[in-house]
């Protein structure tokens, strides 16, 4: 994937300007962001009534159990094909584009995805959700955000690094409005987006966020996600039984987030149709929810009774938490589109009210359910989208308990350190190293990864067919003050480096003196592995040869390519400190 | 009209005359629910109008539901709660709209924001709330008062019998209210058979201590005379009660807010010009306020709302008994009129499988 660097550092107009821009631009991003994710999620509600997926109008058809059954059956179903056609037909993609898509843009600073493919695959996670599959509402929320952060920043008002700050505020407005949590729409742009904090970023998203909160809680009154009552934890022992619980559920996340890698290879692999694929999970998912309707697209209801005592019983939940994991890997594999996070909490809230079954079976003295299951949604949670911090913020400013946060603190923290260890900082991250965007090792290395040689300015090294003889071989270097030469055939093949001291003294022809064992790169070769491949290396410069036909593309020398290097790294840097 | 030619015709075949007499397009016939309200109502609302217009109010008994709708001698104007009128509209037997120039004619504040928010229905204009709300004999418990909605479910803490309506109405809310459930997802979660289960788990834990009621009215008795502790009603019964020197308390925290509606019936009776008339005299603000000094239900129109004063009998500032004064409102639930409508055989299978359960 080639990428042109939408970077410059030609800025213009003074401090006050640039606050001036970022403060509005941010603004003008939050309130666009806030509506469209209120109607988005509003959207997906009316669709979720008059399809008869939630409780309310489920309920309505009590009298009719076949009508509800065939209901139940064809609308996942019927959502699924037209999800696979939409993408199929209108996204050249021909996916559903996610929170990795972001990450990638924003840390390579490469171009995003195409506007169109953003709004087809909006479409399409609209459709996916109101249709009932069991794929969560917060990725599409978050690519929102970008959508809008990525048009913005088309006006790139002669302010640096001005993309990845829109798409920050434009991610950060949508997760506040969507919580109804300012501080975790803050944190989460900075954890998952940005990954640094720089003041010139920094300023602009939390206006964002706190426009997105407003919109949500002030104008539009937005329900938060969930209510929960806690009195405070009671026994010194249960904090052990909080790490407990987030080691538990790493090992929960982990096999969470393996099973949909995997899941979306085999899906991949099977003889059906694209188009098809997702009717096929639809079906999975009408299937299983004529016995548990609890598994129908975000599962609010069955959110709620986590949280109370006697709701379910042990076995129940059992069944549930594995269907609900199944499905959303089967739905997400098949090219549903829609996020993990949702499934992610309502999995974790579950684990957490069957763990604290286990501690009342036990006789575990301990502070009720309420703390186990809020502790486990985002100990599952945290390890999947890679967002510890947002995670327990979101618990914070949603219950505005102190005693439930620390908990959840406890729980997502050993949770993460182990899903880090075991799997990869989060699902987007390990998504991403499969394209060959690696992250794990820092930015600046993923960067300079996705840096290809061949878009480097090029050398012109002298260049000399390879039936000349050393001596003008030896005049050529000798005119053109070079010490180096590369030698082709007659069709441009590269054949080997040619040294000055080569040719000097020697009556033997240029084949016999030339060096074919020269370090060479490809058109592949990225700036990150042209840096390691030059240990060691003594010379000017090194040839760029096609992989395909040995045709020379040009030579990149040794200080053009530590240019390109420290401009990056530079570059990196610049961003990370910038103030306004 | 005298009282006793209006009681001659309640029983002497109430309908058919009724009905005779409706012809005669100086009679209004109107469905009123009877006991101390319509009193009020007589006093403050029909009264006045028969004297303004020369007009004659004659009242029949309801007793809620849209059947009476059906009915070929239904009467001109309705006095339904809201949940009914919803119904009654969405079965086609309700007149469509109230127009809003009507009841607004004579107002003080912007049209926009005269009329609580959904004053004007689809068919048929609120024109007052009262809430469904437990109540506890103050004798009853000396030390430690009930407060919350849970209490009624706290028998160790609040031992006694408690009076409650044979319906599921208003106990599955309270149910899930007492599991710690926020009022915005109540009905969400009684849409789920789980929901439902929890709450009549709820109920079970209190089996022993229900004493099933018919009627507010009989509720409310029990409670006075002390047979029980605690009793499911309406707000107004139980200020009446206590109005009267009955040592009745109310427990605001879990109650259920609902409205009464006028409602039109759907086939044009001789009256539907006098229906409209009085509709708009009794939705006056003056008229509403005068309702509302006398039972503490709450206006619909906002400039009502502050010309509310002292009961007429005793000085006892009437806004303060509102359901909506704002240490009562505070845990309130909005009855769902659309979920009522949609689960009527859902939620009284679901009851009636647990009364025979155990």
């Amino acid at each position: 994937m080639p990428n042109r660097p939408t970077y410059s550092h030609k800025t213009h107009g003074g401090t006050a300007y640039r606050l001036i821009v970022l403060t509005a631009m941010a603004v003008v991003v939050g309130a666009i962001v806030s509506v469209a994710v209120l109607g988005f999620v509003e959207a997906v509600r009316h669709l979720n009534d008059i399809l008869f997926i939630s409780h309310r109008t489920r309920v309505a058809l009590f009298d009719t159990p076949f009508l509800l059954a065939a209901i139940t059956v064809l609308v996942p179903t019927l959502g699924g094909a037209l999800v696979g056609w939409l993408l199929k037909r209108f996204s050249s993609e021909q996916r559903p584009l996610g929170p990795a898509d972001i990450i990638a843009t924003v840390q390579l600073r490469s171009k995003p995805p195409k506007t169109r493919d953003g709004v087809v695959s909006t479409l399409a996670a609209l459709l996916s959700l109101g249709f009932g599959a069991s794929v969560g509402q917060y990725g599409p929320t978050a690519y929102i955000g970008s959508i809008v952060g990525s048009v913005v920043a088309k006006f790139s008002f002669r302010i640096p690094n001005l993309q990845a700050i829109a798409v920050a505020c434009g991610v950060a407005a949508a997760i506040s409005t969507a919580f109804n949590a300012p501080l975790a729409g803050l944190v989460f742009a900075h954890e998952v987006i940005l990954r640094h904090y720089s003041l010139q970023a920094f300023a602009p998203v939390t206006v964002a966020a706190a426009t997105g909160y407003i919109f949500a809680n002030l104008i539009f009154k937005h329900e938060p996600l969930f209510i929960v009552e806690f009195s405070g934890v009671q026994y010194t022992h249960e904090f052990f039984i909080f790490a407990l619980t987030g080691i538990a559920c790493a090992f929960l996340a982990c096999a969470y987030m393996h099973s949909l890698l995997r899941c979306s290879k085999f899906a991949i692999a099977l003889p059906i149709n694209q188009i098809w694929r997702p009717a096929l999970a639809g079906l999975a998912v009408g299937v299983v929810a004529l016995q548990l309707p609890d598994v129908l697209g975000v599962g609010s209801e069955a959110l709620r009774f986590a949280t109370i005592e006697g709701s379910f019983g042990s076995v129940e939940l059992f069944v549930l938490i594995l269907a609900k994991l199944a499905l959303t890997v089967v739905c997400v594999g098949f090219g549903f589109a829609g996020g993990v996070f949702s499934p992610s909490l309502l999995i974790g809230i579950l684990t957490g009210a069957l763990f604290w079954q286990m501690l009342e079976v036990f006789g575990i003295p301990n502070s009720g359910v309420e703390v186990y299951a809020i502790c486990a949604m985002m100990s599952l949670t945290s390890p999947v989208i890679g967002a510890p911090l947002t995670t327990i913020l979101i618990v914070f400013e949603l219950t505005r308990n102190y005693d439930l946060t620390i908990a959840t603190m406890v729980g997502v923290v050993f949770a993460n350190l182990l899903s880090y260890r075991m799997f990869g900082r989060s699902l987007f991250d390990v998504q991403l190293a499969a394209k060959g965007i690696n992250l794990a090792h820092g930015r600046e290395r993923a960067l300079l990864e996705n840096k290809l040689l061949v878009d480097l300015p090029h050398s012109d090294l002298l260049t000399i067919e390879d039936d000349q003889t050393c001596e003008q071989v030896k005049l050529h270097l000798i005119n053109s003050e070079r010490a180096e030469a590369v030698v082709v055939n007659d069709d441009n093949q590269y054949q080997a480096m040619v040294r000055l001291q080569d040719v000097v003294l020697t009556s033997a022809s240029l084949t016999q003196v030339m060096r074919g064992n020269w370090l060479s790169f490809n058109e592949k070769t990225s700036l990150w592995g042209a840096m390691q491949a030059l240990h060691g290396f003594i010379g000017e410069g090194v040839p760029i040869v096609s992989t395909t036909n040995q045709e020379l593309i040009g030579v990149v020398t040794e200080a053009d390519i530590i240019a390109a290097y420290l401009a990056t790294v530079h570059d990196l840097r610049a961003e990370e400190n910038e103030s306004v | 009209m005298s009282r006793f030619k209006r009681s001659l015709i309640l029983v002497t075949g109430f309908f058919q005359v009724a009905h005779l007499l409706a012809a005669d397009d100086k009679l209004l016939s109107i469905a009123a629910r009877g006991g101390h309200y319509e009193d009020m109502q007589r006093l403050e609302l029909f009264n006045p109008f028969e004297a303004a217009t020369g007009v004659t109010i004659i009242t029949m008994p309801y007793y809620g539901g849209v059947n009476i709708m059906r009915n070929k001698f239904a009467p001109d104007l309705l006095d339904m709660r809201e949940e009914d009128a919803t119904e009654a509209c969405a079965l086609g037997l309700a007149r469509q709209s109230i127009p809003a120039e009507l009841a607004i004619a004579t107002t003080e504040n912007a049209v926009s924001t005269e009329f609580i928010a959904n004053a004007f229905l689809e068919c048929g204009l609120a024109h007052s709330t009262y809430s469904n709300v437990v109540a506890y004999n103050e004798n009853a418990f000396t030390d430690v008062k009930p407060e919350s909605i849970s209490d009624l479910f706290d028998v160790e803490r609040f031992p006694g019998m408690r009076a409650i309506k044979k319906t599921p109405d208003n106990i599955l809310e309270w149910g899930l209210l007492a599991e710690g459930v926020p009022a915005s997802q109540v009905y969400d979660l009684l849409s789920t058979e789980r929901g439902i289960r929890l709450s009549l788990d709820k109920l079970s834990s209190i089996r022993e201590h229900i004493v099933w009621s018919d009627s507010p009215e009989e509720a409310v008795a029990l409670l006075r005379a002390g047979e029980v502790v605690m009793a499911a009603g309406v707000n107004g019964d139980f200020f009446d009660a206590w109005f009267t020197d009955a040592p009745i308390v109310i427990i605001w925290d879990g109650q259920i807010i609902d409205r009464s509606v006028w409602v039109l019936p759907v086939e044009s009776t001789l009256q539907t010009e006098t229906a409209l008339a009085f509709v708009q005299f009794a939705t006056r603000a003056q008229q509403q306020a005068s309702m509302a000094q006398r039972v503490p239900y709450g206006p619909t129109r906002m400039s009502a709302l502050s010309r509310i004063g002292f009961h007429p009998d005793k000085p006892i500032q009437m806004q303060d008994q509102l359901p909506s004064a704002g240490h009562h409102i505070k845990g309130a639930v909005h009855r769902d009129t659309d979920w009522y409508a949609n689960t009527r055989t859902f939620r009284n299978r679901l009851f009636s499988d647990w009364l025979e359960s155990e």
